[in-house]
């Protein structure tokens, strides 16, 4: 073999060897998955809400610190941005949207947003679209048979076609989960509403209930919410303490007790103390005979 | 027969010798490290220590409920036993009266140690809630200590006025004493303010000193957790407490004895006292973790069984019978026979109690917040285990060196033993007919 040739052969070698691993160090990023789903609170609150996750040691962990852009897909793949945020420690993001009447839908009523992650150390970049159409849900209470009912009825905003066979649930806000009414689901009829029963014996804040309505995870419409509010509950009566002294309240909230008994003794003992100190000084300032 | 002069000579401060200066120079050294420590964690946080979110106390807060306990042993040496006439003890009340004022100032802070922000210190005041029982932890260690402090002076005003003439011929000590003996005479209007204001003392400071135990293991019993959650905790605190004094007691007057030569006054009978003191006391305290480990037990709750099979068959066994049998069974047994109370082996059995005493309080906190009713959600595996850093040791360990530090020096500079009082109980032995002055 001639010096030249063996001298490229080494060059190529040394070259592969140093540009492998670096190859092989881009490969190591972490492939990251990303779920879009959107969620809707009438009447104007639109989310989308992102969760991204990696294939970890201990199966999906959440991919926290990646930032991501959101954009509204136009015609010919024209994107415009509408928001920026970075995923919380449990991978998370919520981007709430402009109200929609102001974004780009197509001729079929979808609006298509597409989600694009910043480059990261650690993670792959990546992308996703998510498309969903709006529906409108709308809760009032109607009385029959001299009877509550929570009515709701959902229509296709674009068309304002009512969407029948869809299942709602129904159910009073409560702090943490929503108190069922009417059974888990209850399937739209052909003007896309239902009627539940609403009982007279549900306690509320001064008798108010908020009732409540929800499409779950549906394919074109994705989560929906309708909220309202009706004084058909049995009157709370507020146990609440806050206003009270209570061994739990802020300083300002003491207990009498507590402020006088401890005060008083703590009085008596440093009073002591201080007739202690005094007679240190009497000690001090008598000087007649010595014994 | 010694002259009231030899006495005087005896007793009085002395120079350290070379084994007391390396003591010092020790110390010194120990404390200095510790500084360093806590500037690094000021610097870095309390990051740098093990305690997270499930063992948010760790070695800090069992070192301050050491401390608050070795405190009681000034109460009970100097009032209880002063009221219940037990003269036996003069020689000893001083002692206890410098580990209790050392202690307490290092309890107070321990505290501040603990805090990650002490720059804060100052919102306990302004945002203090009387309804916590933190704020009442501040309250009584601050009144323990400023009592503590006169019941350690008013019976020093004698022997500064002694030391006043003693020193006659070192015109600076002669001046120092005679200023901190507040021109005492022994005057009758003197004596009968002094006597007054020492009964009054012992008396007072006999509550306040409960007081301080009792709501220190409020801290924990108002705490619902399992191993805290018990009305018992306030007498269970008060009886270690005095376990721990005691045996710290013992250990203090045998170094002191022996590096100043004061057999004469620190004698077996004083040792064999103590012991005794100590057996009682052990045997007090053993009764009450019989309560503390037992019912707890017998109920078998899934927090309290986690709690207790840690303890007795888990990670912190070995701690925990170490406790139990060499700081309370082991010395019963001992020193129930008369060999086990001579000055040695009471000694080696009161250092034994110390330590035991120590990891006590180490068990009492720390395996108790590893184990809460309600788990903390979404913390790493490690944050469930607790086992102190570098720093927090070094931190630790200079605190107990610090308050060693401060009865060594305050050994150095007041009479260890009083001797205005030992003068008269020899007076009054030498002539049982003789009315006993009414000082000190």
């Amino acid at each position: 073999m001639k010096p030249r040739k063996l001298f490229y052969l080494i060059g190529c070698l040394l070259s592969l060897t140093f540009l492998l691993p670096l190859k092989s160090h881009g490969q190591d990023k972490e492939r990251v998955r990303v779920s879009l789903s959107y969620v809707g609170e009438m009447p104007e609150t639109s989310r989308i809400q992102l969760m991204a996750r990696f294939r970890g040691e201990n199966g999906f962990e959440p991919a926290g610190g990646l930032e991501f852009h959101i954009y509204n897909l136009y015609p010919n793949d024209s994107l415009v941005e509408t928001g920026t945020a970075v995923t919380g420690m449990g991978g998370q993001i919520t981007f709430t949207l402009p109200a929609l009447n102001t974004q780009y839908r197509d001729t079929t009523g979808l609006y298509t947003y597409r989600v694009v992650s910043s480059e990261h150390p650690r993670y792959d970049e990546v992308e996703r679209d998510i498309s969903f159409k709006r529906a409108r849900l709308d809760v009032y209470v109607v009385e029959e048979n001299e009877a509550p009912y929570l009515r709701a009825t959902l229509t296709d905003e674009y068309t304002g076609e009512p969407v029948s066979e869809q299942p709602l649930r129904v159910g009073v806000e409560r702090l943490f989960r929503p108190l069922t009414l009417g059974g888990d689901f209850n399937m739209t009829d052909e003007s896309g509403s239902i009627d539940v029963l609403i009982g007279r014996d549900i306690p509320g804040l001064n008798g108010n209930l908020t009732l409540m309505a929800t499409l779950s995870e549906h394919e074109e419409y994705g989560t929906l919410t309708a909220r309202t509010q009706a004084p058909l509950g049995v009157p709370i009566v507020d146990t609440s303490t806050f206003d009270q002294r209570t061994m739990w309240g802020p300083p300002s909230k003491t207990p009498l007790f507590l402020l006088t008994v401890p005060n008083l003794i703590i009085l008596g003992v440093w009073g002591t103390i201080v007739f202690l100190i005094h007679n240190l000084y009497k000690i001090s300032k008598s000087k007649n005979s010595t014994t | 027969m010694k002259t009231d002069q030899e006495i005087i000579r005896e007793l009085a401060p002395r120079k350290f010798n070379r084994a007391g200066k390396l003591w010092v120079g020790f110390l010194l050294a120990l404390i200095l490290s510790s500084f360093a420590a806590y500037l690094y964690q000021l610097k870095e946080g309390l990051a740098i220590t093990g305690m997270r979110d499930y063992a948010m106390w760790g070695i800090y807060i069992s070192n301050f409920v050491f401390f608050v306990a070795m405190s009681l042993v000034g109460s009970l040496i100097t009032a209880i036993l002063r009221l219940t006439g037990a003269n036996w003890s003069t020689p000893l009340t001083r002692i206890s009266e410098l580990i209790a004022v050392a202690a307490i100032i290092m309890a107070g802070l321990t505290i501040i140690i603990d805090m990650g922000r002490p720059e804060r210190l100052y919102y306990l005041f302004i945002h203090g809630r009387l309804q916590s029982p933190i704020i009442w932890d501040v309250i009584v260690i601050t009144t323990y200590l400023v009592l503590s402090i006169l019941l350690l002076y008013y019976p020093l005003l004698p022997d500064f006025t002694l030391l006043k003439k003693f020193y006659k011929d070192k015109p600076k000590a002669s001046r120092w004493f005679g200023r901190l003996a507040l021109n005492w005479s022994g005057n009758e209007e003197q004596t009968k303010i002094f006597n007054l204001s020492v009964k009054v003392l012992s008396v007072l400071i006999i509550p306040v000193a409960f007081g301080i135990h009792t709501v220190t293991a409020w801290l924990f019993a108002t705490t619902y957790r399992p191993g805290w959650d018990s009305t018992n905790f306030g007498p269970y605190f008060i009886a270690g407490a005095f376990v721990a004094g005691a045996g710290t007691v013992i250990c203090v007057m045998y170094v002191i004895r022996n590096a100043y030569g004061l057999k004469d006054y620190i004698t077996d009978g004083h040792f064999d006292k103590m012991a005794r003191l100590l057996v009682l006391l052990c045997l007090v305290y053993l009764y009450f973790n019989v309560n503390e480990y037992l019912v707890p037990a017998y109920k078998n709750t899934v927090e309290e069984r986690d709690h207790l099979s840690g303890l007795f068959t888990g990670e912190y066994s070995t701690l925990f019978w170490f406790a139990i049998i060499g700081g309370l069974v082991v010395p019963i047994v001992v020193l129930l026979f008369k060999g086990g109370r001579r000055p040695l082996p009471a000694f080696l059995i009161g250092l034994l109690v110390v330590v035991g005493a120590w990891w006590k309080r180490y068990l009492i906190v720390t395996p108790t917040l590893l184990h809460p009713f309600m788990p903390v959600e979404g913390v790493p595996e490690d944050w469930h285990h607790y086992f102190p850093t570098g720093p927090e040791w070094i931190i630790t360990i200079g605190n107990l060196a610090t308050a060693s530090f401060i009865v060594t020096i305050l050994v150095r500079y007041l009479p260890i033993i009083p001797i205005k009082e030992t003068l008269e109980e020899r007076e009054t032995s030498l002539n049982p007919k003789a009315q006993p002055h009414e000082t000190a």
